[in-house]
Formats: C-alpha cells, structure tokens, sequence
C-alpha cells in the first residue's frame, strides 16, 4: 500500500493510470486526488493484495504506454488509407 | 408526471446492458460510472490485456480536413479519449506571440489590450521545429524565437473627396491587418523558412482600426508554449468527445404520432417509412442524434415506445485545429505525449524513487 506523488501531472495522466491500474486483479485500491488546485501535485494511492504497490504502478504506466503506442499505430495506419481512398 | 421505468426480464440482461449502454431515461441518465473493473461483475474477466483491446480497438475516420478531423474511437476506456482531449487542449505546443515590443501606440487602443490581441493570432510555424526558450532568456535565439515587425501609420486620402464620409475612401492604412505583420528572420532562418510557413494562419485578421495621425510601431517575438501556461498556446479551436447515440423503437409508431415521433429527434434520425396506407417510423440513423430526449414530453411516445441509450465504448472525437498543425497529425502528437509522459515515471521509477 503506497500513495504516490507525481510532480506537474494533473487529471490528464491521474485519470488514466488509476483506470488502467484498476482492472489488475491484484489491485485492491487505486484512487488519484489533487489535494489542491493550485499546487501541481497528484497523488495517486494504491493498495494491493500480493504484489508490491510499485510493481502495480510500473505495470500500469507500462500499459498505459503501450495502448497509447498502439492507438499511435492504429490511428496512422487508418489515415494513411483515408488518404489513399480520395 | 409518471417516472419511466426500464424494464428488464433477466439480471444478465440489466448486468449486460449497464456495461455497454448507457441509457437516457425522461429525469435521469443510467450506467454513467464504469463498473467493468475485475471482481464487480462475476463471471467476467475485467483484468487489462493487451492482446484483447487490440482486437477491440477500432478507428474510423468519418470526415478529415484541412482545419478538421471527426472520427470514431472505439473500444477504449473514457478515461483515454478523456486524457487524449485535455492533452490537445493543453499540451499540445505552438508558437504565439509572447513578447511585445512597443515604440510606438498613438491609437486609441492601449498598449496591453492590443499586446494580448496579438498574442492570440494564430500562427503556422510548425512548433516542432523549435525550442522552448529558456526562462531568463530576454534576447531569444533562432532556435526557440520568430521576429515580426509591425509598422503602419493611418493618413487621409489623398485623393479624397469632401462630400464622402465613408472610411475606405477618407484614409489609408485604417485597418491594421495580419498581412501587415512582417517576419523578421533571426540568423539563419531565412533558409530554413519562408514568410508563408511560419506567418499568421489567416492574413484578414483585424488587430486595430486607426485614424489619420495614428501610428503603430511595435516588434514581436513569437515564442514556443504550451495552453497549459496560457490558452494562446493551444493547437486547437475545439477537441470534443461524444458517446454514439442509439434509438431503438419498441414497438410499431404510425401516422400522426410517427409524425410526431419524427419532430423529437434531430433531422435524419427517423425516417417515414409507407406501409400500406399509414407512413410508419423507422430508425435511420441515429449517430447525430443531440440526444436531447424531446420524446418524453409526449405522454403516448415515452412509455415502452423508444429506448435511447448510447454506446459506453464508442467515442466519436472531434479536432479543430487553429491551423499550426494540421488535426490528424495532432491528434498523432497527443498519443505520442501520452505515451511519453508514462515513459518519464517509467524511467524515474527505474532509476528508484
């Protein structure tokens, strides 16, 4: 069980994570808060059965990138062919 | 007023339907949370693979052009298309106008009102291309700065006459215009860029409105940000999401209530269709539905004659662009920052926290 804090990040990436790192089934607990708007501070909770907090967190953020890398890919293919139909 | 109740006649049916439908009711919108974490629903598997959102995923690119892109992202989480937008919104850099040098303002606007005017002119260098400038640096290089100059002076007409009083005729040079901004190369620029690559992105964009005797002189640095620090620096007029609108008729509408039925919806949603003598509705397509629910106001339409809902994992995104860079390829940016900003926490927790 650890709570993170990540420095300059917001909903952006807080939103996201705490999705992903949800649907691990060894995940008991994720939840994100900014505690204060005007500081730019996220912090990110998470409380796990059998692995370490941090390997929960490594495993979402490698997630993370690579749905981001895929949507990349996919994203690029489909407008290549989009613009060899017109 | 009777509350409109859905009805299900199985607890699969209401567990199937609340993970992929969210459904509009007259007072209420169901299924709005995502519960389709592992351990909230038995006899699903929720955990995260990546080898089953690939086969999920899909990408369809509905409408693509120069300013805007609408396509359909389907099979994703909200929180994805969610952080895709707000990364468009405010991460996403572009060059604006951020310093600016005034010698001289005999106009009747004042000085830090026509200064944020300029900031926000949306320019068409490609942001890619520079640097962000260091904070304490005033001067700025050709790596991170685009000088321009804007020099104009209002004056009468010579060859006016007396008895007109429209301004076209009395003055030159009373509108002060993005095509007068004149770029300024900063060392070797000049061979990298042209005028037309890194200027404004629309030259009839109006920054004052002048008098004989007025006169502007004033020198611009644009400079690299993010809309983050102000929203000047966002690459997009808009960047919006919606979930994909379904209708579902229940039962069979005819004649004056199909009419009827037809108004409640946006144009092109439902179709008239003849059936012997009466004209019968019929759903045609329902993707630019407003959603906006009018049919419930009609008490022989709302109760067991339609179902709207919409698709829990069906976003239909929409860019705007401002013109530095065009949608696909921004939309292309975002995915690259998401995907960059994991790889900053990835490489900070290898290095230990």
């Amino acid at each position: 069980m650890k709570t993170f804090i990540f420095k300059g990040e917001g909903h952006t990436l807080g939103n996201a994570i705490r999705t992903i790192i949800l649907k691990n089934p060894d995940v008991i607990f994720c939840g994100y808060t900014i505690p204060h708007p005007s500081e730019n501070k996220l912090h990110l909770r998470i409380e796990t059965k059998s692995i370490s907090a941090i390997d929960a967190l490594r495993e979402g953020l490698e997630q993370l990138q690579n749905l981001s890398d895929h949507i990349l890919k996919t994203f690029e293919v489909v407008v290549m062919k989009h613009l060899s139909y017109i | 007023m009777s509350k409109s109740k859905v009805k299900y006649s199985s607890s699969k049916e209401y567990i199937d339907e609340s993970r992929n439908e969210l459904v509009l009711t007259e007072f209420e919108v169901l299924n709005a949370e995502a519960t389709d974490f592992p351990g909230n629903h038995h006899g699903f598997d929720d955990s995260w693979s990546f080898e089953k959102f690939k086969k999920r995923l899909k990408i369809n690119i509905v409408r693509m052009e120069n300013m805007e892109i609408e396509f359909d992202l389907i099979g994703v989480d909200p929180a994805i298309p969610n952080a895709f937008r707000r990364i468009l919104l405010s991460d996403i850099p572009t060059m604006a106008f951020d310093k600016v040098f005034m010698f001289n303002n005999t106009s009747i606007i004042q000085d830090e009102v026509l200064a944020h005017r300029l900031g926000l002119i949306p320019l068409k260098a490609d942001p890619r291309l520079f640097e962000f400038r260091a904070e304490d640096d005033d001067a700025g290089t050709p790596e991170d700065t685009l000088e321009f100059e804007l020099k104009v002076k209002c004056s009468w007409n010579p060859q006016r006459t007396k008895d007109h009083t429209n301004p076209e005729h009395l003055y030159r040079d009373f509108r002060v215009l993005t095509s007068h901004l004149k770029w300024m190369p900063l060392g070797g620029q000049k061979d990298i860029f042209t005028p037309d690559a890194v200027g404004p992105v629309d030259d009839k964009i109006l920054i004052a409105k002048m008098r004989p005797g007025h006169e502007l002189d004033i020198k611009l640095h644009a400079m690299k940000g993010t809309g983050r620090e102000h929203a000047k620096f966002s690459p997009v007029a808009t960047a919006f999401y919606r979930l994909l609108p379904q209708v579902k008729l229940l039962k069979e509408v005819e004649g004056e209530a199909a009419q009827r039925l037809q108004k409640c919806f946006s144009p092109g949603v439902i179709d008239l269709v003849d059936s012997g003598e009466k004209k019968v509705a019929k759903v045609n397509d329902a993707r630019y539905d407003i959603c906006s629910r009018n049919v419930f106001r009609h008490e022989d339409l709302k109760e067991d004659t339609v179902k709207l809902t919409r698709a829990r994992d069906h976003f239909i995104f929409y860019i705007e662009s401002t013109g530095a860079l065009a949608p696909e390829v921004l939309f292309t940016e975002a995915a690259k920052i998401l995907s960059q900003k994991c790889r900053v926490f990835l490489d900070e927790l290898k290095n230990g926290l």
